[in-house]
């Protein structure tokens, strides 16, 4: 038991700053924060929030999360840019959600208005 | 421990091998037989064969039973069968405060009866029912046809031939498998709980020796107090160094008589190892290494700063570092875009950023010509890139001075030419516009129409509208249409569907 816990506390010191878990929940939440204000209609604050997330996001350290946190902050982004008339913002975001996740899938349930930007972008064809 | 009363071999009396009923400790198996078995009592059929393998609890489940029939049934354990009828049936009699006479089996059956009346019965709980004689067996079975009389017989599994003969209708009860691994520490350690409440022996008992006696067992119960009586009683004799439990408890379970137990444990090497760690000085040597090491890992994080927005992959704000800082271009209408060149508007993701022309003219990517600073941060953010997020970004080849920059084609999101084009930061909202504004969105999305006229599908954002009631109407892909009322007068209305 002793030398379980010394390993464990060894463990524990050697991770690296980056991989503390409260700096995700709080990407999380930023992220949840700008999808709900897209789902609220409040497009240019979910805009000016997605701005302000970004470099929080990005400090995150590297792994499947903090790329997924990344997609959706672009798409979230790119779809109030949308609503708001501003294509070319949009489509930025949508590039650099599909530059992080090139198999990037839309849910079925997705506004066939960011599809089919996303779609024109995926052919590059914009 | 004292010499006068030593804590193990005081618990180890108390760990014999008992069939008493208070030494019951529930598992899946011993609970599901006995549902099943007072499921049988007072119902027709009412005899319950309970068989099983020697050792695993027979008895003591007969015991557990009697109690739980306690106050309900009048029980009867008989202990060794191996009596002629009359003998038998003049035990219960007697047992039952009844007096002798000609017909013992009679007057059991009469008082079962008036029992059965009430609801009750009488319970006859019969051990090692291989042993009953044939006639006795079958005087037992013939006397279930009075009403409250109830039967139970417990068979060894080495008397398939005696349960064979049995009719058909006996209700048959298995008494479940050996104790598993993780039941063979429960049973242990609730045991050793009740003996040994203060847990001054079975904190002795580790997780490895535990796994020993399992095996050696088999996880039958029977088998394994023979064992931990062993142990027990061989720490009195050896009593182990308080910051070293492990060799004399080894040694103990070594000494067990079980005809090959070892311990399969770790190998020797590597628990030499262990041990070595646990040493007072090394643990404290590791914790400080390690303690510098996260303090250097700390400060070289600290020094690298944020990440990746430092490095310029993706960069959404425009470099501090940069010399020649591009201005953010205004948007552009999508008539203006190259299409050949560069699908992205002027300032927008993938467009070069060959500082100087007006960003609304948009300079087409084949003219453009990355800054020094460009290419050496190029490699750099390429790596970083990699590194964070798993991009297939090669080291970039990027032009020489004065050559033409390759063209960034959008269908290869993968940028095979090995070139990382730099990121500009998305061009700034424009202002809203003024007067009243209705932004409408829908879950998952629906086609708007404003006061009866088309305006298109949603997200709908920042909609110039009269001051005054509006009516917005929306067509929700599941074919339902949702009105709603808005009274608009100034800044922004929002509308949401769902």
């Amino acid at each position: 038991m002793v030398r379980a816990g010394l390993l464990l506390g060894m463990l524990l010191l050697s991770l690296p700053p980056g991989a503390l878990a409260a700096s995700a929940t709080a990407g999380e939440a930023g992220v949840r924060r700008v999808e709900a204000l897209v789902g609220e209609a409040r497009f240019r604050e979910a805009v000016r929030e997605a701005a302000a997330l970004r470099p929080g996001v990005l400090a995150l350290a590297p792994s499947g999360q903090s790329r997924r946190l990344l997609v959706r902050t672009e798409l979230a982004a790119g779809t109030a840019a949308l609503a708001l008339g501003q294509e070319g913002t949009a489509r930025s975001c949508f590039l650099r959600a599909l530059q992080i996740e090139p198999t990037l899938v839309l849910s079925a349930s997705a506004p066939p208005k960011v599809r089919r930007v996303l779609d024109a972008l995926r052919k590059g064809g914009a | 421990m004292t010499d006068s009363a030593p804590s193990g071999i005081r618990v180890a009396e108390a760990l014999a091998v008992s069939s008493d009923a208070n030494h019951y400790v529930p598992r899946l198996a011993l609970e599901s037989a006995l549902a099943e078995l007072l499921e049988g009592i007072g119902k027709t059929p009412a005899c319950t064969a309970l068989s099983g393998e020697a050792g695993l609890g027979k008895t003591l489940l007969l015991k557990v039973l009697r109690e739980r029939l306690a106050g309900a049934f009048e029980c009867l354990y008989v202990p060794f069968p191996r009596l002629a009828p009359s003998e038998l049936w003049r035990w219960a009699a007697a047992a039952l405060g009844l007096g002798p006479g000609e017909g013992d089996r009679g007057a059991v059956l009469a008082r079962a009866g008036r029992l059965g009346e009430e609801g009750s019965g009488i319970v006859l709980l019969v051990d090692d029912a291989g042993a009953l004689p044939p006639a006795t067996r079958h005087d037992l079975l013939g006397a279930l046809d009075a009403p409250g009389f109830s039967l139970v017989l417990a068979f060894a599994s080495d008397d398939q031939p005696q349960l064979s003969a049995l009719p058909a209708w006996v209700r048959r009860v298995e008494l479940g498998p050996p104790l598993t691994l993780a039941e063979t520490r429960a049973y242990v350690h609730a045991r050793l709980l009740r003996a040994d409440p203060d847990g001054a022996v079975s904190t002795r008992l580790t997780a490895d020796q535990l796994a020993a006696f399992h095996e050696a067992s088999g996880g039958v119960p029977a088998q394994l107090h023979p064992l931990l009586d062993t142990w027990l009683r061989s720490l009195d004799e050896a009593p182990p160094a308080r910051s070293e439990p492990a060799a004399p408890q080894e040694d103990a379970v070594a000494a067990a008589p079980t005809g090959g137990l070892q311990r399969p444990v770790l190998p020797e090497s590597v628990r030499i190892w262990l041990d070595r760690l646990s040493a007072p000085g090394v643990r404290f040597a590791l914790l400080g290494f390690f303690a510098l090491a996260t303090v250097v890992a700390w400060y070289f994080a600290w020094q690298k700063g944020p990440g990746v927005s430092s490095v310029g992959v993706p960069v959404y704000e425009e470099s501090s570092a940069a010399p020649e800082p591009p201005a953010a271009p205004a948007p552009v209408p999508e008539a203006a875009v190259p299409p050949a060149v560069s699908a992205e508007p002027p300032g927008e993701a993938l467009a070069p950023t060959e500082p100087g022309p007006e960003p609304a003219e948009a300079a087409p990517a084949t003219e453009a010509t990355p800054s020094s600073t460009q290419r050496d941060a190029a490699p750099a953010a390429a790596n970083r890139a990699r590194e964070l997020f798993g991009w297939p970004l090669q080291a970039p080849r990027l032009p020489l001075p004065g050559q033409p920059e390759p063209p960034v084609a959008l269908s290869s999101l993968h940028f095979p030419d090995e070139h990382v084009p730099p990121l500009v930061a998305d061009a700034p909202l424009p202002a809203p516009p003024a007067g009243p504004r209705l932004n409408v969105n829908a879950a998952p999305w629906a086609a708007i129409d404003l006061d009866g006229r088309a305006i298109g599908e949603t997200p709908l954002g920042e909609l110039r509208v009269a001051p005054g009631p509006h009516v917005v109407s929306a067509k929700l892909p599941d074919g339902r249409v949702v009105e709603r009322r808005v009274e608009v007068r100034s800044g922004d209305v929002y509308v949401v569907f769902r």
